[in-house]
């Protein structure tokens, strides 16, 4: 692949200039943080997104894809993250959906009436089932053909998966965080069945933001940053620390400027919190925590590790199974969003578009979400009325307050770019004059000055008395702002470090799933 | 007034005067390009619908004339109609704005109305309490029925699409037997299923002229009101919240469920107030099928007034003014007064896909351009893809027109149809193989006219051969300037 | 011994009743089933079968042949839904509004084309019906019941059969499943998903059509102004009440079929007659048991992808959103 570009409506650059050499016969690691563009990259070498500029070179030939359909063709297969398969149906159904193979010799057919007619002749499920039963057996991946995917496990969906790819004849394999669903074991076993692939001469693609995995399995790896190519090593030359260094960038500099906290009374009390997500399944498993007033209680964690769920349990929208959430004493266990709301908690959410803010709503009705009803907004008997004055003096009031960038305050919010959108979230949550805050990535996505000024707002806000806790998956976020930092992995704290006293590596070990014990090791190697 | 973007300071002190906001409302983007798609959409069907009549042997032009003036001339009979639109619209556009779609408006008014007819004949009540007090409990059982689907909607996730049609006709079916059996009027006009006549003091007064009664005013004031619920009240907010973003709305303290469950209530509280208002104003009594589908008009009227009480208002006017000139219409130029419910089918059908519009405007552009960068082959292009246009429907037109005749000529001219269309369809967006298309329906439109001369006339040849020689041609001019790919991998092999 | 020979007759019947009244069910239950399960909300059912009941006559009042009626009512639903699959499936619209402009059009559309073909309101003249499909079986039960029917039935339960086939056995129906239950999918396995809907919400237009054919030309002899009243939406109620399979709509379609047939039945027993006055109630059932049915009370679980109009590049996360 050489200089692969990709840029998103709304200007985001994804991937810039990248130029990735994958030999044949390789696993090759592909290493980088949320967001630094892994998936992107690899959608384009399977069609399934296009590209703006760039060019694409299979075994000397250059290839052009319009769809999945001619990755296909030229033998890329890719295991997605979230398994492109359909719970209702079997697995031979998943497994030849878009190339299903009809009764004897029809399928050597070519032409286009052919492709047409092949449509309504009966599927062969008795030789496709074969057919996936001995790809399945050949690599020691036992599953059975005729069940449900609902009815698998993870893992089990994942070998799906694979057989998928093995059964359209790919011989270049990309894997997209196929680990992040797996336990230990299944982990193992995967591993295993990757190194008889390699055996076989395939060539893989492994992307994962895990620093144990390529150094185990690959023979190259290469790390994005910020959509840009940082480099790429050879397994024998690095190490973890090196690759952390790698992924997570320079050596932090503390750009943010504060005085040592403060810290007073606990105000957020959490007692061996359980949470369910909507799948059923437990992620978050025991947390327990205590953010102090005038202190920022960073969790750094891997995104998908039980933050997103932690949050919506402290906000009210979503039941706790088990456990305690306590704010200045009081129970704010299985309370809804607004009662939560009215004992002192405000909330910056981690996607500003799904949850913060309503998008054909005018910022002068955003501002005022979540106290709309409360009286000075709402008016008249029994506040049933809107006070829309109010609603524009308070929005002007934020805009000054903020210097959000405005033509006027009745303009939807989606007409603001990023950084301003996200300061109306802020703007409006921290108005309220809270006791707590939650603020979930509240950075994310946003150029540097926006960025800058919303950490010295919570760094003001801590000032002030407030308490803070901040969920971010960027670790030089947390590192910069928290005052303490709690490290989240599979939904429990497995540890909480003082900033001044631990490293970037060490914290990217933790957020992988790493004791400390494993810092030591990989600094030994 | 020009647009500044991103200006930092705003004034604190200084409030917006009303004026001021009405025009930047009117200069709105968004708003422009909405007001686009409902007049692209309304061109549209009256040009699909002209052309239907000219197949249909109607001259679209008369039609089009007396249209126009019977609704000019008769602006009470326009609002006549209009009266049930505004308010099944309003019913359909407020359940909207939290996201929910009552298509069973039909028989929330079914039911509103057999609740006003039965206040109406069984009590005897005063002059001004009697209407009020028949429409109040008309609305109320409209609410109970808006209500089911909503609450089901809200906890037990029963689709509202789905459960309020379904009510709707379980409604037309109960007032059925209502009026067939238990509320039947007896004696001479035994056979018609139908309720007595209401007392005198629950008529709702004419307000001016023969037509338009006080159901106008109520209307009116409907729209007013349910402006200000939209938009004043807390209420209006988090419905409003809920349907543009329920999880944001969760977020914000606000309930889903509950707005939900209480949006379709009040929808279906406006269906039954205009079921109400009907009996009272104009039947006077419940005859058993007795809307004209009012309760899907109202679909139609809050799509077409993007859901705003104010363009419900006016699409509702639109509407009246359909039915009032279609009279007309229907009287001087003798047009079918069916007409009026295909246009309205039409609209509906383009107001669905504004993207229709978007597409046509595109292509449209970025021909305007082409035509002044590089007439040459823009010109003929454009004139290739209104020929196929108006051959798609020409051939779809006389295929009813010769099939009476010769089956053989018209199942040929609805080839030419669907020849033409794709070949449309492929030339517009300057798809490589639109001009092969367009050479496979001239060539289809020839054979037709040659074979139409011999068995049907030579207006049928006539017609063939005008539509297909001009596209062979211009294909033929085209086909020289870009090769589409089939023929060039022969000419390099 | 009398009342014996009634019961027997009234049986068999009730049950080439309920042949009959299911026969236009099935066939748009059937049509709606290919729709919805691609992923397309087809509300047009309605205007789709009215369509197909006006072609029928016409073409058979032009050509004298019924079964060109037929072929006719098939290709004008065909057509009608092809509109519907243009508009939702390459234009994104609003697959509910689409489906109502769909029944509008349709009543204006039939309507208006009664008075250009035949100069009058209400009813088109008679044409030929398509002949019955009849055999005597040497029983007179069951000539009653089954010895007289359209082809138009035969048809139907045919293509239960066929629907059956290609829903389940047939590439084309294995992307149609896949289509409905998650687009993105089949997409990454490099099948089309917006041919794979168009073509199946063509589908459900042409049987629509058949079934309106079945209701102008299979059970009566000509086009009445709205003829299908409603069967197009007791036929969406058919397929959710039989939870989007060919045999629960087969099954479902005979249920509402037989309930048809039923308030006819009470007519004919003796004793019965004060149940007359209560048909209605019986009408609404299956309107009622769709709505128990969505409730939860008894499981009803629609495609997933449903009503949601497939946007490609969407379907990839942006890693920063803005």
């Amino acid at each position: 692949m050489e200089n692969i570009s990709k840029t998103f409506a709304g200007d985001v650059q994804a991937n810039k200039n990248i130029t990735l050499r994958i030999e044949e016969g390789e696993v090759h690691g592909l290493l980088g943080e949320n967001g630094a563009g892994k998936s992107t990259l690899m959608n384009i070498l399977y069609g399934l997104i296009s590209k703006d500029s760039g060019r694409i070179i299979i075994r000397g030939q250059e290839v052009e894809f319009h769809g999945p359909h001619d990755a296909i063709s030229v033998g890329v297969g890719m295991v997605h993250q979230h398994f492109k398969l359909i719970p209702p149906l079997t697995v031979t159904e998943n497994v030849v959906l878009g190339m299903e193979p009809i009764i004897n010799g029809v399928d050597k057919r070519k032409g286009r009436l052919w492709k047409i007619v092949k449509q309504i002749l009966p599927i062969s499920y008795r030789s496709a089932s074969k057919r996936i039963a001995a790809i399945a057996e050949e690599n020691g991946m036992a599953i059975d053909p005729n069940a449900k995917i609902r009815d698998l496990s993870v893992g089990l969906q994942q070998r799906v998966e694979i057989i998928k790819t093995l059964y359209r004849e790919a011989d270049i394999l990309i894997l997209d965080e196929p680990t992040s669903v797996l336990t230990p074991q299944e982990v193992d076993e995967l591993f295993v069945t990757l190194q008889k692939f390699k055996d076989a001469g395939k060539t893989i693609i492994l992307i994962t933001h895990k620093l144990r995995e390529p150094i185990i399995l690959c023979d190259k790896i290469s790390v994005l940053r910020d959509g840009e190519l940082v480099g790429t090593v050879n397994r024998a030359d690095t190490s973890p620390s090196e690759l952390a260094k790698m992924m997570v960038g320079r050596e932090v500099v503390f750009s943010v400027e504060k005085e040592p906290a403060q810290p007073g009374n606990v105000v957020l009390q959490i007692n061996n919190l359980h949470v369910r997500d909507s799948r059923g399944l437990d992620v978050v498993n025991g947390v327990s925590l205590n953010v102090r007033s005038g202190e920022i209680y960073g969790i750094a964690g891997v995104e998908g590790n039980g933050q997103t769920e932690l949050v919506e349990a402290i906000t009210g929208l979503r039941r706790a199974t088990s456990g305690e959430i306590t704010v200045n004493g009081t129970d704010i266990t299985g309370m809804n969003p607004r009662q939560v709301r009215d004992v002192g908690v405000s909330h910056i959410p981690e996607d500003r578009h799904a949850r913060g803010l309503i998008l054909s709503f005018s910022i002068a009705e955003n501002v005022v979400l979540g106290k709309h009803q409360n009286p000075p907004f709402a008016t008249g008997p029994k506040n049933m009325m809107l006070d829309l004055d109010r609603f524009n003096k308070e929005a002007k009031n934020l805009v000054h307050t903020y210097s959000i960038k405005v033509s006027d305050v009745q303009v939807p919010v989606s007409t603001l770019s990023g950084g301003n959108q996200q300061k109306v979230v802020v703007a409006r949550e921290l108005s309220i004059n809270p006791d707590l805050v939650i603020a979930a990535q509240p950075t994310r996505g946003l150029d540097v000055g926006a960025t800058e000024f919303i950490h010295n707002t919570l760094i003001a806000m801590r000032d002030k008395g407030i308490a803070i806790l901040l969920v971010s998956a960027e670790l030089d976020e947390i590192r910069n702002l928290a005052d303490r930092i709690g490290v989240i992995f599979d939904g429990k704290l497995v540890a909480e470090k003082d900033p001044y006293e631990t490293s970037q590596e060490e914290l990217g070990l933790l957020m992988a799933g790493h004791g400390s014990e494993d810092l030591e090791e990989a600094r030994n190697v | 007034m020009t647009e500044n973007v991103e200006v930092t300071n705003i004034d604190i002190e200084k409030d917006d005067d009303t004026i001021t906001r009405i025009l930047r409302k009117l200069n709105d983007r968004k708003l422009r390009k909405q007001a686009m798609w409902t007049f692209g959409s309304i061109v549209l069907s009256l040009f699909v619908s002209a052309l239907i009549m000219v197949i249909s042997g109607y001259d679209p032009g008369a039609a089009f004339y007396y249209l126009a003036v019977g609704a000019i001339t008769q602006p009470d009979r326009i609002l006549f109609y209009a009266t049930p639109l505004i308010l099944t619209g309003l019913s359909v556009a407020l359940a909207f704005k939290c996201g929910l779609f009552n298509i069973g408006a039909e028989g929330q008014l079914y039911m509103g109305a057999i609740g006003a007819t039965i206040i109406g004949y069984m009590f005897s009540l005063p002059i001004l309490i009697h209407p009020i007090l028949a429409l109040l409990v008309g609305s109320l059982i409209g609410v109970i029925w808006g209500l089911i689907p909503g609450l089901l909607k809200a906890y037990r996730g029963a689709h509202e699409v789905v459960t309020t049609m379904m009510l709707s006709y379980t409604a037309i079916l109960f007032t059925q037997w209502l009026v067939t059996y238990p509320l039947k009027e007896q004696g001479e006009y035994a056979w018609i299923s139908q309720t007595p006549r209401i007392f005198d003091t629950a008529i709702l007064p004419n307000l001016y002229g023969p037509y338009v009664h006080w159901g106008l005013f109520i209307a009116i004031a409907a729209v007013v009101a349910v402006d200000f619920l939209i938009n004043r009240t807390v209420l209006g907010y988090e419905l409003r919240a809920v349907g543009q973003n329920e999880a944001a709305a969760e977020y914000g303290g606000i309930n889903p469920k509950r707005n939900m469950a209480l949006a379709l209530g009040i929808s279906g509280g406006l269906a039954g107030l205009a079921g109400g208002e009907e009996i009272l104003g104009t039947y006077y009594r419940f005859t058993d099928q007795w809307s004209p589908g009012l309760g899907w008009d109202g679909i139609t009227v809050a799509v077409l007034g993007n859901n705003n009480p104010w363009g419900v208002l006016a699409g509702a006017i639109f509407f009246g003014a359909l039915r009032a000139g279609g009279n007309t219409m229907h009287q001087v130029a003798h047009v079918p007064i069916e007409m009026v419910g295909l246009i309205q089918g039409l609209i509906v059908l383009f107001v669905a896909a504004p993207k229709i519009i978007d597409w046509l405007a595109d292509n449209g552009q970025s021909f305007a351009i082409r035509m002044k960068s590089e007439p040459f082959p823009a010109i003929p292009e454009f004139l290739l893809a209104a020929i196929s246009l108006i051959g798609g429907f020409l051939g779809f037109g006389y295929m009813f027109v010769q099939m009476a005749f010769d089956p053989i000529l018209g199942i040929a001219l609805l080839l030419a149809g669907i020849t033409s269309f794709l070949s449309f369809a492929f030339v517009y967006p300057r798809n490589e193989n639109g001009t092969l298309m367009a050479l496979l329906a001239s060539g289809i439109w020839i054979a037709a006219g040659i074979f139409g001369t011999v068995v049907a006339g030579i207006q049928v040849g006539i017609l063939g051969l005008a539509l297909g020689i001009p596209m062979v041609l211009f294909a033929i001019v085209l086909l020289r300037v870009h090769r589409p790919p089939f023929l060039m991998r022969r000419g390099d092999a | 011994m009398m009342q014996v020979d009634v019961t027997v007759l009234l049986a068999s019947w009730l049950i080439a009743a309920t042949l009959q009244m299911s026969t236009p069910l099935i066939l748009a239950a059937l049509g709606g089933m290919f729709s919805e399960r691609s992923g397309v909300v087809n509300i047009g059912l309605e205007g789709m079968m009215l369509i197909g009941a006006f072609s029928a006559v016409a073409a058979t009042y032009f050509t004298g042949n019924p079964w060109m009626g037929v072929l006719a009512s098939v290709a004008a639903g065909g057509l009608l839904a092809l509109a519907h699959g243009i508009i939702c499936v390459k234009f994104k619209g609003n697959h509910i509004v689409s489906g109502t402009g769909v029944i509008l059009f349709a009543a204006g559309f039939t309507t208006l084309m009664l008075e250009v073909v035949w100069g009058r309101k209400g009813y088109s003249e008679q044409v030929t019906r398509l002949p019955d499909i009849s055999f005597d079986t040497g029983n007179q039960f069951l000539n009653a019941a089954f010895g007289q029917h359209s082809p138009i039935t035969y048809i139907a339960f045919i293509m239960v059969i066929i629907s059956w086939y290609v829903l389940y056995r047939t590439p084309f129906g294995l992307r149609v499943r896949a289509a409905g239950e998650d687009p993105s999918t089949l997409d990454a396995s490099g099948a089309s998903v917006e041919w794979t809907r168009t073509i199946a919400v063509v589908i459900s237009g042409m049987l629509a059509g058949l079934g309106g054919a079945y209701l102008s030309i299979g059970f009566g002899s000509a086009f009445g102004k709205g003829m299908t009243n409603g069967r197009g939406f007791i036929a969406l109620a058919a397929l959710i009440f039989g939870n989007w399979t060919p045999l629960g709509v087969l099954l479902a379609g005979l249920f509402f079929g037989f309930l048809n047939g039923l308030q006819f039945a009470i007519q004919l027993v003796p004793g019965l007659e004060w149940l007359q006055n209560f048909t209605n109630f019986v009408q609404m059932v299956p309107y009622l048991l769709v709505i128990v049915a969505l409730a939860g009370i008894r499981k009803s679980v629609p495609p997933k992808g449903i009503a949601i109009p497939y946007v490609k590049e969407e379907k990839v996360r942006c890693p920063t959103i803005e």
